[in-house]
């Protein structure tokens, strides 16, 4: 069926870019959160506006970069 | 010679290269075409071109006047976020169903973010109301319209896998995390939020979004099969004001292609081959297309039928 999960993960579990691509959300990660550092600063109606919207990205990516230490950690003690 | 100035900033605040409509669709351009390069070309450049479209793109939702196409334009960060946060896990460390309820979670909470930044509530989003009737046959038309995938579409990669685990895992895993997934943000915040900003057109416009998001599956037909999908379970979501439908007829679709058929096929492998498209001829093979689509319109008018005689208050209401 149609997923859009599973879509593309199933294309690049075929290829050999599993451990290179995973840098992009990394980065995509920093950032964010330099972003969210600076805007934090900020007093400023905008600044709260954009504080809230880059919240959005932020929570799933932090989440998934918790999950994949987690798992770094569980496949390196095993 | 101050006023001249403050005319000149004023007009430069107000001045945008394109328009909040043009925008839209010069990002559904970009994400097709980031989808393209990840399947075709180079996954990490197509990543790469999410992940600046991400980036790129919040600025502008902030800079934006309009407060509906703001909303829309937040719900839109959720396209290029599925692929990023869909590759960022190891997958190599996780078994395909961890991938998926892994990957749907954070989507979750993006979703539920957004929805809480824009103040769309539950029953906006079409989790609650509808004729409760009406959404369990629009959920069971899933069975048929996973044997029509199934029959006309090439197997996605991952269907030996799921075949293989626990199916009441594999079967719970499949509804909650990838077909209500989908339905809560293309159908329930994407649409509802570019319905208001764009009209009619936003359903079509979310439909086509859900279409380029399936281009990594490197087939025309599973594209085209989704943006008639999209276009099918938008309405109906529409006009019933509720997912809940939409949401157990795309698990049980999904049930149907990644574990059912699978079963069936390796049972009776004469009566599914018989009915495979390479092996059938084309009046044969259309049958089951076109009695689908019989099906999906007795569907839908059914759905019609049950909406119109909801109460005219839980209507007006609506999204």
């Amino acid at each position: 069926m149609i997923t859009t999960i599973t879509t593309t993960v199933s294309s690049i579990a075929s290829t050999g870019f599993k451990s290179s691509i995973v840098i992009v959300p990394i980065l995509v990660l920093v950032v964010l959160l330099i972003q969210k550092e600076v805007t934090s600063t900020l007093n400023t109606p905008r600044a709260r506006q954009l504080s809230q919207v880059l919240d959005v990205a932020l929570l799933p990516l932090m989440g998934i970069c918790f999950v994949t230490v987690i798992l770094g950690v569980r496949s390196f003690l095993q | 010679m101050k006023a001249i100035g403050d005319l000149g900033r004023a007009r430069l605040a107000r001045w945008r290269p394109v328009n909040a409509r043009g925008r839209s669709w010069a990002f559904l351009a970009v994400v097709a075409a980031a989808e393209m390069v990840v399947a075709w070309v180079n996954p990490l450049v197509g990543l790469s071109l999410h992940a600046l479209l991400l980036l790129g793109w919040i600025p502008l939702v902030v800079m934006e006047p309009n407060r509906r196409e703001r909303d829309l334009m937040l719900g839109l960060i959720l396209a290029p976020l599925i692929r990023l946060v869909s590759l960022a896990l190891p997958l190599h460390l996780l078994s395909p169903l961890a991938s998926i309820a892994l990957t749907a979670i954070p989507l979750y909470v993006a979703a539920w973010k957004v929805s809480r930044i824009v103040g769309l509530p539950a029953k906006r989003l079409g989790l609650e109301g509808g004729n409760r009737t009406g959404q369990y046959v629009i959920g069971l038309a899933g069975i048929v319209i996973g044997v029509i995938l199934f029959q006309f579409l090439a197997q996605p990669p991952l269907t030996d896998t799921l075949a293989a685990s626990d199916p009441m895992t594999a079967a719970l895993v499949l509804v909650v995390f990838a077909g209500f997934i989908d339905e809560l943000i293309f159908r329930g915040l994407l649409q509802s939020l570019a319905y208001r900003a764009m009209g009619s057109p936003g359903p079509l416009y979310v439909a086509l979004l859900y279409a380029a998001m399936q281009i990594g599956y490197r087939s025309a037909a599973h594209v085209l099969a989704a943006l008639g999908l999209g276009l099918v379970f938008g309405t109906i979501a529409h006009r019933s004001r509720s997912i809940m439908g939409v949401s157990l007829a795309h698990g049980l679709a999904n049930i149907v292609v990644y574990l059912l058929m699978p079963v069936m096929q390796a049972r009776f492998p004469l009566l599914i081959s018989d009915m495979a498209p390479a092996a059938a001829s084309w009046p044969v093979a259309a049958l089951p297309l076109v009695a689908g689509a019989i099906i999906a319109m007795v569907v839908v008018f059914i759905a019609g039928r049950l909406t119109s005689m909801a109460p005219d208050a839980a209507r007006k209401s609506g999204p």
